[in-house]
């Protein structure tokens, strides 16, 4: 309904969160918020100069950036963090989490999607891998609820990654 | 964040308390800024949206491009274009935060869930549009026999809220005249009193 999604990035002191941000920053409205002030700070910059145009803001809060936001971007150290998920995941309701995950990644349990859908019982929980054979370049999307994982898909393609929706 | 929700719940029907969990699961919360548009001119309406906290209006542009405000909706109210929420078509209506706002949102799929899972939300939603068709019944008869002072002093007597909140253009555009005759209508009240 809204012209453009609004989407919370939570944890940009990865790789991985700073570049997606950017990238989503291009066409979308980005919340940004990180523990860190002084990482925070560094990527909101960073963005800025990157697009001076960009609809980006720093958030002090990440239930109130949750509650904002359409969409959610987990880092990792949020998938991993269970303390971090019980602050959003009441005002997550409804809305689309995505959560990412490094091609060689070796910590299966905490990037099961079972366990973060579980996490987020009531939000529609998609799961964002880069791909094997090219990471950082090209992204396989999957989740349960498939009206989501092609709005995720849409979302990376439209800010000009590669993603492809695979089974879950 | 469900206050105002629950207590709309409890002014039309009794929920138990697990029927109020339950509820919770199928609204989407939304906090939405001053200016900010939860429904734009053109597009399908696919939330019906509560207020928790702020105002909200919706309006359409004329083909002068004169806005016409249709409605607001403070605390307690619930706000939507209903003809494209429940046939999927385009709106012409566009819906705009007045001021920062806390929104429950829920969606056609959402509300037929929640109608099949609790009988009394069924009660509650025939309720609330009973008493939306009076209202607007009683807008038409309004517009169509009121003086435009009737009208400003009839709205300011049962809706402060609004008056008190809302930009005088956009109270005259809900009441049908320019902003300049409402200016007029305050003046000579203030003159009366």
């Amino acid at each position: 309904m809204s012209p453009r999604k609004i989407v919370a990035v939570l944890g940009v002191s990865e790789t991985h969160s700073v570049f997606m941000a950017k990238q989503i920053a291009k066409t979308n409205a980005v919340l940004l918020f990180d523990h860190n002030a002084a990482v925070l700070n560094s990527v909101f910059s960073e963005i800025q100069t990157a697009h001076p145009n960009a609809n980006v803001e720093m958030m002090i809060c990440p239930t109130n950036a949750s509650w904002e936001a359409d969409v959610i971007v987990l880092s990792n150290d949020a998938v991993i963090d269970g303390n971090g998920i019980n602050k959003i995941k009441n005002v997550a309701t409804g809305k689309l989490v995505l959560f990412f995950e490094n091609a060689f990644s070796t910590d299966v349990e905490s990037y099961s999607y079972e366990r973060v859908q579980a996490l987020f019982p009531f939000s529609k929980v998609v799961h964002v891998c880069e791909s094997k054979a090219n990471p950082s370049d090209s992204f396989d999307i999957s989740g349960n609820n498939q009206e989501a994982v092609q709005t995720v898909l849409k979302l990376l393609t439209s800010i000009g990654l590669k993603a492809s929706a695979k089974k879950n | 964040m469900f206050d105002q929700l629950f207590k709309s719940f409890q002014e039309k029907v009794t929920l138990t308390p697990a029927e109020m969990e339950l509820c919770k699961t199928f609204f989407i919360p939304k906090k939405l800024r001053k200016k900010q548009v939860l429904l734009q001119e053109g597009d399908v309406c696919i939330y019906n949206a509560f207020v928790e906290k702020g105002i909200l209006r919706s309006y359409f542009l004329d083909e002068k491009g004169n806005e016409h405000t249709v409605q607001f909706a403070i605390e307690g109210w619930w706000i939507t274009d209903l003809s494209s929420f429940l046939t999927n078509s385009h709106s012409i209506y566009t819906i705009e935060a007045l001021e920062d706002s806390e929104l429950l949102l829920l969606t056609t799929e959402a509300r037929e869930a929640l109608m099949n899972q609790i009988p009394m939300f069924e009660r509650y939603q025939r309720l609330l549009l009973q008493n939306a068709y009076i209202a607007n019944q009683a807008r038409i008869n309004s517009t169509l026999t009121e003086t435009a002072e009737e009208k400003y002093i009839k709205l300011g007597k049962a809706y402060p809220g609004i008056v008190q909140r809302v930009p005088q253009h956009m109270l005259a555009s809900y009441l049908g005249f320019a902003a300049e005759t409402l200016s007029r209508i305050r003046k000579q009240l203030r003159e009366k009193e």
